[in-house]
């Protein structure tokens, strides 16, 4: 019998090896070598620059102007939309939609000739005092419609690459691949460019949107779903497949519902990613109130801007409440 | 007696290693047979040769007169019930769902993916459940909320649903305590005879195996070393089975 160790002699492992100290080296040359490149390093001086001139420590800096543009072009929130009323030749002018009315404004034009502004006609508006927040409402059901859509068709189209892309599913070396390619592709294709590909195969509007979103996140799911497949605990299904169930009710009575917690989880996520998604894509024309926002943007309407984001920034903020609630409920 | 199960001459290996060697075996019906031996003997591999998840390397399997080969596995499979070591049950279905999932092969597979069961299975599981001393109180909990005991009860009772006429347990009461394990292989005892199902259990407490067994079988290195009845068991068997050979040197027993 050999005798006990003591365990005197046992060699200890440092905390800081040399391995490490090597790459904390090599990040760190790559950071400065990138930062130089980008001239990152003026950034900190712009800013400083920036708050010097707000507190009034100097006269002006380089940022200032635009800031103090976008920020007094934001503000206040514009809640209001003005109409031609030659536009509306059915509007009774004694029976106003409830909570409008009509307002007479001149309209000028700049006058290069004479260098000055010139009152060329006077016309008359309805004025609706929340119709922009209306319009919004409206394009901002457009856009969760079109996330909806999209993350639905995901949700069930993403069970084929999760099937053939889980190898304790499919032992076909051909199909598992092309099903783990299919997710990698459409995931490392940005949206933005994809949505540009389907405004051309299928034209402005929601549909293009819908396509795009669902492709994307069935790259995500597809993956997620597999990947949770494959960890899931193999004895139920080996005793469900001792029994001599088939694959199918296998996927259904053993698999199913030990990744359902987890994919609803995803789906959760899906939906309010998509509803961010959509209004992105919309700016490429792929519907809803991504359009929009472009449009008033290119007008510098910042006014409308900040009244359409701040009614997106509700929308994403509840609907992620809302997420969490059912979550909370079906879990 | 005509025997329910033979073994002709069985070899499995897994790559190098010979798991099962040359084992013939044959077991006639009604009996409660016991396999003894100390992990890695290859009981585990020889219930995975019988139920179908393996394939022996050499030799034929027969059950009920006919040789287990992947074409007849459809037919034979729902004719067997399995009991596992950690039950295998699934965690996030109820307890009636999981005793349903044993009437699976005999589901049309639309039928199976909608989740309906015929009425017939379901008061079946009831009944089944029962027996084996769980409650209605039971029935739509989650696997995962019962005790290691209450779960391999339900996992008897799925066993049970298609009325097997054998039952194959590996381990089942390894993951119990003393009480619950004689309480759960009285339970399958019992509920073996009442149906007149042959079993077929790897266990690793020699006791247990004294008390339940009609048969018990030695294995050690994938060979069957020992077969005969509880009262022929000797220390001298025991020690041939588990004996000193496979302590490590360096480590007091």
């Amino acid at each position: 019998m050999t005798p006990r160790e003591s365990g005197e002699s046992w060699q200890l492992a440092p905390r800081l090896s040399p391995r490490l100290i090597v790459v904390l080296l090599l990040a760190t040359t790559f950071l400065s070598w990138s930062s130089h490149r980008h001239e990152l390093y003026k950034l900190p001086t712009l800013l400083i620059q920036g708050v010097g001139e707000a507190v009034g420590l100097r006269p002006q800096s380089e940022i200032g102007p635009a800031i103090r543009r976008i920020a007094t072009g934001l503000f206040p929130f514009r809640l209001d939309e003005k109409t031609d009323i030659s536009r509306l030749p059915n509007l009774d002018p004694k029976h106003l939609p409830l909570g409008t009315y009509l307002s007479t404004q001149p309209l000028r034009e700049f006058s290069a000739v004479e260098n000055r502004w010139k009152t060329v006609e006077t016309r008359t508006f309805l004025v609706d005092p929340i119709g922009y927040i209306k319009r919004d409402l409206v394009l901002m059901l457009e856009t969760i419609e079109v996330a909806l859509w999209g993350t639905l068709l995901a949700v069930v189209l993403a069970l084929i690459p999760a099937w053939f892309g889980a190898r304790n599913l499919t032992s076909n070396k051909l199909a598992y691949s092309t099903a783990r390619g299919f997710c990698s592709l459409v995931r490392a294709l940005p949206e933005l460019i994809s949505a540009l590909f389907f405004v051309m195969i299928f034209g402005f509007g929601v549909i293009p949107g819908v396509v795009t979103l669902a492709v994307a996140s069935m790259g995500f799911l597809g993956k997620f779903l597999a990947d949770d497949i494959e960890n899931c605990d193999p004895g139920p299904q080996d005793a469900l497949r001792s029994l001599g169930a088939n694959k199918l009710k296998v996927f259904r009575y053993a698999i199913l519902p030990q990744v359902l917690p987890s994919y609803l989880a995803y789906l959760q996520y899906m939906l309010e990613r998509n509803v961010r998604a959509a209004t992105a894509i919309g700016v490429v024309g792929a519907g809803g109130i991504g359009m929009e926002l472009k449009g008033r943007w290119d007008m510098f309407d910042f006014g409308h801007v900040s009244t359409t984001l701040l009614v997106i920034f509700a929308t994403v903020f509840s609907l992620e409440k809302l997420t969490q609630f059912l979550r909370g409920k079906l879990i | 007696m005509k025997p329910l199960l033979q073994f002709h001459d069985v070899s499995k290996h897994y790559d190098r290693a010979l798991a099962v060697d040359r084992v013939s075996l044959s077991i006639p019906a009604g009996q409660f047979c016991v396999l003894l031996g100390a992990s890695g003997a290859g009981k585990s591999t020889l219930l995975k040769l019988i139920n179908g998840l393996q394939s022996p390397t050499k030799g034929g399997i027969y059950f009920d007169g006919q040789r287990i080969l992947p074409r007849t596995l459809p037919q034979i499979q729902p004719r067997m019930g399995m009991i596992h070591q950690s039950f295998h049950l699934v965690p996030r279905l109820s307890v009636l769902d999981n005793v349903l999932t044993g009437c699976l092969p005999r589901l049309s597979t639309l039928a199976a993916l909608l989740g309906r069961f015929p009425r017939a299975y379901q008061r079946k599981a009831c009944q089944l459940l029962a027996c084996v001393g769980l409650g209605e109180e039971h029935l739509y909990r989650r696997a995962s909320q019962l005790s290691g005991g209450q779960q391999q009860r339900v996992a008897i009772a799925r066993a049970f649903l298609l009325d097997p006429i054998l039952i194959l347990a590996d381990e089942p009461v390894a993951s119990l305590d003393p009480t619950t394990s004689r309480e759960v292989l009285t339970l399958l005892r019992e509920a073996a005879r009442e149906r007149g199902a042959t079993v077929l259990c790897s266990l690793h407490q020699v006791e247990l195996a004294r008390d339940f067994a009609d048969r018990i079988v030695g294995m050690r290195g994938g060979q069957i070393v020992f077969d005969g009845p509880p009262s022929a068991f000797s220390e001298a068997d025991e020690t041939a089975l588990y004996g000193p050979v496979f302590t490590p040197a360096g480590v007091r027993p």
